[in-house]
């Protein structure tokens, strides 16, 4: 795996990330909360990214890592906590060419090393009301 | 009085830390929200919690609202992390008074219904709450 490779990675990456054990997703079905609709292109920041003067309490490879979780539920969960109570759910379709994920923490999260050239803002849905069965 | 606490597990993750258990020097046990995401540093809402309550929670019997909202001592805590989860975590009470309902989880947020549950972290908290 090429890591550390800032052409190939959305960001660039410490050495030896993403670890080995990340896989390329088959166009799996992932959600992520997002500021607004439409999302923006810092939606998809890691935090690393977001707020570099931060120091974090992961290690590097995950801090510039984003959040992801194949489970709905779990994301509109998310909707109910502080630090999230305005935001947006988004429903995406990864391709394998959108980078390499990992189950990290929670069963349904994963972490998202995203490749440079894939742009998720072609590639989402907006999750509403009606899909979140309210 | 300022008291000190120390990380002991991170119960659910998104781009970082939302909710970690910790424990002080006499083995007290707080449950620390994420409440602000600043420039600089994250803000947790810290709420002391017994093993009985701390189980109820991972068994889906009390959900987070209710643990700040109708805290056990009406003792509250906020801390500014800055550094990292290692070593020191320095809390500074806070009246409950002042509690913010922005600072509050939403009910219907429990452990039982976000499946984030990991079976390995509730078999400990089930053995910490027989000793």
């Amino acid at each position: 795996m090429e890591s550390g490779n800032h052409l190939e990675w959305a960001e660039e990456l410490p050495p030896n990330c993403p670890p080995d054990s990340a896989y390329p997703p088959q166009y799996d079905i992932f959600y992520r909360l997002v500021n607004e609709y439409p999302p923006e292109e810092k939606d998809f920041f890691s935090h690393k990214k977001l707020f570099p003067r931060k120091r974090f309490n992961t290690d590097e490879c995950r801090a510039r890592s984003i959040s992801i979780f194949n489970q709905l539920d779990n994301c509109i969960l998310l909707l109910k906590l502080p630090a999230h109570k305005h935001k947006k759910v988004i429903q995406l379709i990864l391709p394998p060419e959108s980078g390499v994920v990992l189950q990290t923490g929670q069963k349904a999260h994963f972490s998202w090393w995203r490749r440079r050239h894939y742009n998720p803002l072609a590639d989402y849905k907006e999750v509403n009301d009606k899909l979140k069965g309210e | 009085m300022k008291k000190t606490i120390h990380h002991k597990r991170t119960l659910f993750y998104y781009d970082g830390p939302q909710l970690f258990l910790a424990h002080d020097q006499s083995c007290t046990q707080y449950l620390c929200l994420l409440v602000e995401n600043a420039e600089e540093f994250d803000r947790f809402l810290c709420v002391p919690v017994s093993e009985v309550r701390l189980r109820e929670f991972y068994e889906g019997r009390i959900d987070l609202r209710k643990i700040y909202a109708e805290p056990e001592r009406k003792e509250l805590y906020y801390t500014d992390i800055i550094d990292s989860f290692e070593g020191e975590i320095h809390l500074f009470p806070m009246q409950y008074e002042d509690l913010r309902e922005e600072w509050l989880p939403e009910a219907g947020f429990d452990w039982d219904s976000s499946e984030m549950k990991d079976d390995a972290m509730i078999q400990e908290a089930i053995i910490d709450s027989e000793k």
